[in-house]
């Protein structure tokens, strides 16, 4: 057995099969008391991994590092804390797209139904992540300097009107692929190797769909850094966080394509299963990216 | 053809459990608390629980609710965050989940909330009410705190995660470490649990 793909697996395992339930901030947001929440799991998991918790460890320590270094920017004229605070963020947006959410399960469900080439993954992975975070400076700068209205009010607003929308396209985007899928294998088309750029027509607007989503990391951070009169700190460490967000996004999306491609070439010495394989990987992608947008979508009137 | 047959599979469950994953919660507040645990002529009476927020949180509140920007939380402040950044965490039974020897008491209600900022770090007081009255033998009562939306973390505080009060007559001993019994955050995490046993003294 590959140990290779075995590690990719369980890093896509890690990353991503992890559920997540809401992205309301519980505080300020009136929502349905979900089932089990007062009764936790007593059962064994499949996988435990003490990573988890040590990423949520360094995320509180590395905003504590950030806010601190905020302060001492306001105060003193070094480049030194600037320095740190913009690697403080970085490394901050790495560690906090690591945890679950961000868009990493669907995107990697469309890389695997798709055929891009190692660049095109990039773009859509850094993409999925950039339109992420700087949705978050967009929506503090609008409603803080524009709108001059709750900021907590407007986020929940504003996060259940772009999730409306992201879920309803993902959903469009899983049917699309799913019939594609089908329509090919009854058609019983033969898989050619060559044309990888074939259905990854445009990526931008898939990209965007997905990370619309205001990130509430980067609006807290952007509002910290308002409150101490420093607007322009908070957008150009928005932007550091968005980019540690786009490389973790862009290694997962990575390691999903490294993954199909192990399974493609192990099975391309014979034609027919290699054919089988790829229409199963592409209908099940389109189906389970469709069942996720539908679920997503549905969870979301189910709390309106 | 059989390892093959095997990243296959593989492949669709991992799929499988990638389409149980939804959306884009993660920790975004991180919460540093210490417990106080409230003896009265019975027994325990209940739990005052302290909460520090992050500074990023903290702003996020006080950029709503701090209506004069004078970085202090007057009367009508603080009923504007208890009504609109707090009580509807009454939903997830204010993220406090106890246990009386074994059994779950659930948090329905909480008293004397208050709000202050130090040093620009927003501050929650409250009180959970809870009587268990003390006998010869020992009584167990297990505190976890946690968010099971993942949107908050919840952490006791390093120096004096917790305090007793008036507990001349009874004998008790508290501890706090992972409750191994209980998983959270998608079954990776054990919560770190007030563990308090205490009787009448003999």
């Amino acid at each position: 057995m590959n140990k290779t793909y075995i590690i990719i697996l369980l890093l896509c395992h890690f990353f991503l099969s992890v559920s997540a339930t809401n992205a309301s901030n519980p505080f300020t947001t009136k929502q349905e008391k979900q089932q089990n929440t007062s009764q936790p799991d007593t059962q064994k998991p499949l996988i435990k991994n003490k990573f988890f918790e040590t990423i949520i460890f360094w995320q509180q320590q590395l905003r504590e590092t950030m806010s601190h270094l905020i302060r001492e920017a306001r105060t003193k004229k070094s480049l030194v804390p600037f320095l740190i605070l913009f690697v403080s963020g970085f490394a901050y947006g790495v560690i906090h797209s690591a945890g679950p959410g961000h868009g990493k399960a669907v995107a990697l469900s469309y890389i695997l139904s798709c055929k891009p080439n190692l660049l095109q993954s990039l773009i859509f992975g850094n993409l999925v992540a950039l339109t992420h975070g700087f949705s978050g400076i967009v929506f503090v700068l609008i409603v803080k300097y524009l709108l001059q209205t709750s900021i907590s009010t407007s986020l929940e607003t504003m996060t259940n009107i772009t999730q409306i929308i992201s879920y309803s396209l993902i959903t469009c985007l899983g049917l699309i692929i799913l019939f594609k899928g089908l329509y090919k294998w009854f058609k019983n088309k033969t898989i050619h190797h060559k044309p990888h750029t074939k259905y990854f027509t445009n990526p931008f607007i898939t990209a965007v769909a997905i990370g619309i989503i205001p990130c509430p990391g980067v609006v807290m951070v952007m509002l910290f850094a308002i409150s101490m009169d420093l607007t322009w700190l908070g957008i150009l460490l928005g932007t550091a966080i968005s980019f540690g967000m786009a490389t973790t996004i862009t290694l997962i999306v990575i390691a999903g394509i490294s993954g199909k491609i192990a399974v493609l070439s192990m099975a391309s010495r014979h034609t027919r299963i290699l054919t089988i394989i790829e229409h199963m990987i592409e209908i099940m992608a389109g189906l389970l990216t469709a069942c996720l947008g539908f679920i997503l979508l549905f969870s979301q009137f189910a709390v309106v | 053809m059989k390892h093959i047959v095997i990243k296959v599979i593989l492949t669709i469950s991992c799929l499988l459990l990638i389409s149980n994953g939804t959306t884009w919660a993660h920790p975004h507040v991180f919460i540093e608390q210490n417990l106080k645990i409230i003896f009265d002529e019975k027994g325990v009476a209940g739990f005052n629980v302290h909460w520090k927020f992050d500074d990023m949180f903290s702003s996020m509140i006080c950029e709503d609710h701090d209506v004069n920007k004078n970085g202090i939380l007057e009367k009508t402040e603080v009923a504007s965050i208890k009504e609109k950044a707090f009580s509807y965490i009454a939903e997830f039974d204010y993220f406090i989940y106890v246990k009386i020897n074994g059994n779950p008491f659930q948090v329905k209600y909480v008293t004397d909330f208050s709000a202050k900022l130090d040093n620009g770090k927003l501050i929650y007081d409250f009180f959970i009410p809870c009587h268990v009255s003390a006998v010869k033998t020992l009584k167990h009562i297990n505190i976890a705190t946690y968010d099971p939306s993942y949107y908050s973390a919840v952490y006791f505080t390093e120096h004096r995660p917790f305090t007793i009060v008036n507990k001349n007559k009874f004998e008790a001993n508290v501890e706090i470490k992972k409750d191994k019994s209980t998983l959270i955050y998608y079954d990776q995490i054990n919560p770190w649990t007030l563990f308090l046993e205490f009787r009448l003294k003999q």
